[in-house]
C-alpha cells in the first residue's frame, strides 16, 4: 500500500501531529484533571470533543469513501484483547489523566506530568514488545475479524491518493520501490 | 476564562470551545482519511518505537526477532511516529504562544486539587499503554477514527474503556471524599 513517497507521508504526518497536538492543548486536554473530570462526571469537554470530532470524522470518512477516495479498514474484533486492554486503559487513564496523545501534547507543553505519563507508556511498549509474541494467540482468542456495524463490503480505494494526484511523479516512483 | 489574554490568538481558538475543538479535530481526521487511508492514532508509533529502540539496543535479541516474525512486518519509523512527533511539538507551539498564561495559571490551580505524583502518572501510562497495545488501539486510533469508520471493535473499546475508568475515578474520588470527612 505504499502509493505514497514517504517523504510526503511523513511531512504531511508531522503537519497533522502538530495541528492535533496544539488542538488538544487548546482544548484543555493537556491539563490531567480534565480527563479525570471527564470520568468523574464534573467536566464534560472531553465528551463534547470527541462526540464533535467523531460525528464529523463519520460524516467525512463517509462522503470520501462514497468517492473512493478512502477505505473502511476496521481494527479486528478481538474481543479478549479488546475488553482486557479497554479494563487496563480505562484504569491506566483514571490514574494518569492522559491518554497516548494528550500525554505526548502534554509533555511538549511543558507538563512533567505529561512526561511522567509518556516514560510510563514507551517502557510498558517495550514490555508489549518483549511479551506479544506469547500474547499473540491470547489475544486473537474467538476473533470475529473486521466488524464493520455500518455494513458493506469493505470498499477498496479506487482513485489515487492525494499526493498521487498532487505530486503524480512523486507519487509514482514510490509505487514501485525497488527490492530491499 | 480571563478576558486580559483576549489580544492572544483568534477568538476561536482562545474560547476553546469544546465543539470548535472537536469539529477541528473531526476535520484534521477527515484529512487524515484522504491522505494517509487511516485516522489518526497514536498508541501504534509507541509501539514500534519501543521495537526500534531495542532493535537498536539489542540487535541480537532472540525476543525482538520473535516479535518482528508475530507481527508479520519490522516496525517502522512511518508518519504515525511523525504524528506523534507533531503532537508534541504542537502542544510546545501552543502552550508558548497562547496558553502560556493559562497554563501557567492551571497549575497554579493545583494548590487546591494536588498534582498526580510523578509515579501514579508513569504507573497510569505504563498501564494503558499496554492496554491499547492490546485493543490495537487508543483514545484516537479506536476512539476518534475506529469510531467514525463504524468499526465494531472501536464501539467496544471506547464506551468499555470509559465506563471502568469512570467507575474507577469515581471510587478514588469517594475514597478522598471519606478521608476528608474523618478529618
Amino acid at each position: 500500500m505504499s502509493e505514497m513517497n514517504d517523504g510526503t507521508r511523513s511531512a504531511l504526518g508531522l503537519a497533522t501531529g502538530i495541528l492535533f497536538g496544539a488542538l488538544l492543548q487548546r482544548g484543555g486536554l493537556t491539563d490531567s484533571r480534565t480527563i479525570v473530570g471527564q470520568l468523574t462526571g464534573d467536566d464534560a469537554r472531553v465528551a463534547k470533543t470527541m462526540g464533535t470530532a467523531v460525528a464529523i470524522g463519520a460524516l467525512g470518512h463517509r462522503l470520501l469513501r462514497l468517492r473512493g477516495l478512502t477505505i473502511a479498514e476496521p481494527k479486528p474484533m478481538n474481543p479478549v484483547g479488546l475488553v482486557g486492554g479497554a479494563i487496563l486503559f480505562g484504569a491506566g487513564m483514571a490514574l494518569s489523566g492522559y491518554c497516548p496523545g494528550t500525554a505526548a501534547a502534554a509533555a511538549g507543553s511543558g507538563r512533567r506530568e505529561g512526561v511522567w505519563a509518556m516514560a510510563g507508556m514507551l517502557v510498558a511498549a517495550a514490555v508489549f514488545v518483549g511479551s506479544y509474541p506469547r500474547l499473540k494467540k491470547a489475544l486473537e482468542l474467538g476473533t470475529l475479524g473486521r466488524v464493520n456495524l455500518l455494513g458493506g463490503t469493505h470498499a477498496r480505494a479506487t482513485l489515487p491518493p492525494l499526493d498521487a494526484m498532487v505530486r503524480p511523479r512523486a507519487a509514482s516512483h514510490a509505487s514501485f520501490p525497488p527490492a530491499p | 476564562m480571563s478576558t486580559h489574554r483576549q489580544h492572544h490568538g483568534t477568538a476561536i481558538v482562545r474560547g476553546s470551545s469544546p465543539y470548535l475543538i472537536g469539529a477541528a479535530i473531526g476535520l484534521l481526521n477527515v484529512f487524515a482519511f484522504a491522505a494517509f487511508r487511516k485516522g489518526i492514532g497514536v498508541s501504534g508509533a509507541y509501539e514500534s518505537s519501543a521495537a526500534l529502540l531495542a532493535r537498536r539496543v539489542a540487535p541480537d535479541a532472540a525476543r525482538v526477532n520473535d516479535y518482528v516474525k508475530a507481527r508479520k512486518e519490522p516496525p517502522k519509523f512511518n508518519w504515525e511516529s511523525w504524528l506523534v512527533l507533531g503532537t508534541i511539538l504542537g502542544g510546545m507551539a501552543a502552550g508558548r504562544t497562547m496558553g502560556r498564561n493559562e497554563s501557567l495559571a492551571v497549575d497554579d490551580c493545583t494548590v487546591v486539587k494536588p498534582k498526580r505524583s510523578p509515579l501514579a502518572s508513569a504507573a497510569g501510562g505504563a498501564m494503558l499503554m499496554f492496554g491499547a497495545r492490546m485493543a490495537d488501539g487508543c483514545t484516537s486510533g479506536h476512539g476518534l477514527s475506529g469510531t467514525a469508520q463504524g468499526a465494531g471493535s472501536s464501539w467496544l473499546f471506547t464506551p468499555l474503556m470509559f465506563v471502568v475508568g469512570s467507575f474507577l475515578a469515581r471510587l478514588a474520588r469517594g475514597d478522598k471524599h471519606r478521608d476528608e470527612d474523618l478529618r
